[in-house]
């Protein structure tokens, strides 16, 4: 990647990006479901990271925390928008056929999954697509949330019971 | 369901994307950090004291009435006065000019070509009356009076003027936005040259907007639809304007890659964030 090794030499910027691409583009899986607007908004979560990068000085570790921080904000201005519900209308009108991934989603365990977590509340969701999505360990999930560590765990038992029992 | 079943929806990104993105950031240039950007700002800043400074004005003043004003004869008492305001316009040969004059020579002696006519500039109605300011003098009469008149403009007439700044920047935006939106809305149809050309001017012109806003006209009532969040989250403000720099450098993209569809999603992308922008930040 052009210039990025340069500018934090403790990263590997193409390693971050194969580290992390998965983590973001899952989170976002959870959060919001349809494949069109987690392409978008992973994309969009690295964009902004990626050019603030010069302004990075920390760890990977850090890193992690700054970039899922990115991306929760990314969220918040999606669902915030009212335009997201013009935009998904356009969308599916510009397609003449679903993605293969929205049409296996339609009837797949993640679509059975959204369904029952569209009725929880945003903080739950949350934990679900930081945890399982982005596969981050509860200490992560802690600091990005500023949820203690053992709340956290306590909660996503709950919630994974809870998900359980409707299945 | 457990941990387990959960952990496995999880889904490798396609391919193709993750190359089309890593592409897409591997053109994409950082911003500069915040350090740089102080040292910039104090560097314009310094320019801009210098400029307005009372020493400076009376140099520069100096140096243009130099520059069109002929040396005094050595016989002549030339008066010495390090403050300009003390210089009677009778005590220059020929009077003070209020305009460079074609008829003397230069400094280097030769003489001046003709120039082309020029008017004096007519006396412009004052907007708004301005506090005189007894420490400075008064620069009104001398060649140098517009740089100087500058930061004596009222909070008023400032306020005015940045506003009619930023709505002419957001009146072209939205001229660049038009041809997008008729594409979007299948009124027109996908020009991917039009396309580019707007993706590239918007991502010259919205690093301006934070520029263009940075002045707070809240103090004064203005036709403005401008919020006054702006000025109470700047940070969130520049992150969204900065969305849009990076929608449109989403355009540019999916329309040099003569994509269609990515094209139109990115158009898409940049009406979104334009709506996400004024949701907050502009009155319905």
């Amino acid at each position: 990647m052009q210039g990025l090794e340069g500018s934090t030499p403790e990263l590997d910027w193409n390693a971050v990006y194969g580290n992390q691409l998965p983590r973001i583009y899952n989170y976002f899986r959870f959060r919001v479901g349809p494949a069109h607007d987690v392409e978008e908004l992973t994309a969009r979560t690295f964009e902004k990271a990626w050019r603030a990068r010069a302004q990075y000085r920390c760890n990977l570790a850090g890193f992690s925390t700054w970039l899922f921080a990115i991306a929760r904000n990314v969220v918040k201005d999606h669902l915030r928008s009212e335009a997201h519900r013009i935009r998904a209308a356009a969308l599916s009108d510009m397609s003449d056929s679903p993605t293969p991934e929205d049409g296996a989603m339609q009837s797949s365990d993640m679509a059975r999954l959204l369904t029952l977590t569209a009725q929880l509340p945003e903080r739950h969701k949350e934990l679900i697509a930081l945890k399982y999505g982005a596969e981050l360990n509860n200490r992560m999930i802690a600091r990005i949330t500023g949820l203690s560590e053992s709340n956290v765990g306590t909660t996503l038992q709950r919630i994974v019971i809870s998900l359980r029992a409707q299945w | 369901m457990d941990d387990k079943f959960l952990h496995q929806l999880r889904r490798e990104p396609p391919t193709d994307f993750a190359t089309r993105l890593k592409s897409q950031l591997d053109r994409s240039a950082p911003t500069r950090p915040h350090s740089a950007r102080w040292i910039t700002g104090f560097a314009v800043f310094g320019a801009a004291f210098a400029l307005v400074a009372a020493p400076s004005r009376h140099a520069l003043l100096a140096f243009f009435e130099s520059a069109t004003i002929s040396p005094p004869p050595p016989t002549q008492k030339t008066p010495i006065s390090d403050n300009p305001a003390t210089v009677e316009a009778t005590d220059l040969p020929g009077g003070r000019p209020d305009w460079p004059r074609t008829d003397q020579p230069l400094r280097s002696g030769k003489a001046a070509a003709p120039a082309p006519a020029l008017e004096p500039p007519a006396p412009q109605p004052a907007l708004e009356p301005q506090p005189v300011a007894d420490a400075v003098p008064s620069t009104a009469n001398t060649s140098i009076a517009p740089i100087a008149g500058l930061p004596t403009v009222t909070p008023a007439v400032q306020a005015k003027r940045a506003v009619e700044t930023r709505q002419a920047l957001f009146r072209i935006l939205s001229l660049i936005t038009q041809p997008l939106d008729l594409m979007v809305q299948g009124r027109s149809p996908v020009e991917l040259n039009l396309a580019r050309i707007s993706a590239i001017r918007l991502q010259r012109l919205a690093p301006m907007i934070p520029e263009v806003m940075h002045q707070d006209t809240r103090a004064i009532s203005l036709d403005t639809r401008a919020l006054e969040n702006i000025w109470n989250e700047p940070a969130d403000f520049q992150s969204k304007t900065e969305e849009l720099t990076l929608a449109a450098n989403a355009l540019d993209h999916a329309s040099e890659t003569g994509d269609e569809a990515a094209t139109l999603k990115a158009i898409v992308r940049i009406d979104m964030t334009c709506t996400a922008c004024h949701d907050v930040y502009r009155k319905r």
